[in-house]
């Protein structure tokens, strides 16, 4: 079994963009990370979470008898998302599930938490690429 | 304005009102860029938000929609202009060749 840290070398962004700190759970239907922040974050820094916690979803045996590489990386083509309750704190988990995964194009929720507390959700869509092409 | 962490140094000011904002984005020495990819540097889609609400004062409530249009480089320089909907603000971001980058409708309130 895959130490699922060591999936963190998949994340694109590094720091201080790069918000994941851990990985939690990394199936084919939801991921779940730590994020932290050095600031209270914004509504867009908990979306660009979201996103960033997306990679870690696997692919699914479709996309890999598609060829699509397993370090394909994902564009953000829009975000929505929206406050539940605005916090000061600086880490949270965040939650990724798949609402649509096509070839090269996929849509998740996402879903913030402070402990228990949801604090944000929203959704992100992505395009694959790789060396800065859609594939 | 007071600039976050991660916009500190990213962007000059060369006009803002209520209506419009435009700014110039730092070289690719920047950190953000340097993170944002290595090798390939762009502007983060989220920041193109953030950007616009630091330098009114403004912090974001909801993002109702947001596109990402068209990749933003190092060097860049961005024209957001602002108009009010029924239900919040419609902003879009465009660069200096007049192609839009970005179109978000956000509902924010003052900071």
């Amino acid at each position: 079994m895959t130490d699922l840290n060591e999936l963190l070398s998949f994340l694109p962004q590094k720091a201080p963009v790069g918000f994941v700190k851990s990985v939690l759970l990394s199936d084919e239907h939801i991921s779940r990370t730590v994020v932290s922040f050095e600031c209270a974050p914004t509504l867009s820094m908990l979306s660009e979470a979201g996103a960033q916690t997306s990679i870690f979803l696997r692919l699914s045996e479709e996309k890999k008898a598609a060829d699509v590489p397993e370090r394909a990386m994902g564009m953000l083509v829009s975000v929505k998302s929206k406050w539940l309750q605005k916090t000061t704190k600086h880490t949270f988990e965040v939650e990724s599930r798949y609402v649509n995964n096509l070839d090269s194009f996929f849509v998740v929720e996402f879903t913030v938490y402070d402990g228990d507390v949801v604090i944000a959700e929203g959704q992100v869509a992505a395009v694959l690429q790789r060396n800065g092409e859609q594939l | 304005m007071s600039q976050s962490y991660l916009t500190e140094a990213l962007y000059e000011v060369i006009a803002q009102s209520e209506e419009e904002v435009i700014i110039l984005l730092s070289d690719a020495s920047h950190k953000i860029f340097k993170a944002h990819f290595e090798g390939m540097p762009l502007l983060p889609g989220f920041l193109q938000i953030d950007i616009v609400a630091e330098v009114l004062n403004k912090e974001i409530e909801a993002i109702t929609s947001a596109k990402f249009v068209q990749k933003v480089l190092p060097l860049e320089q961005l024209t957001y202009k602002i108009a009010p909907t029924k239900r919040g603000v419609q902003v879009k971001a465009s660069n200096a060749k007049g192609e839009l980058c970005g179109d978000f409708k956000l509902k924010w309130s003052d900071r």
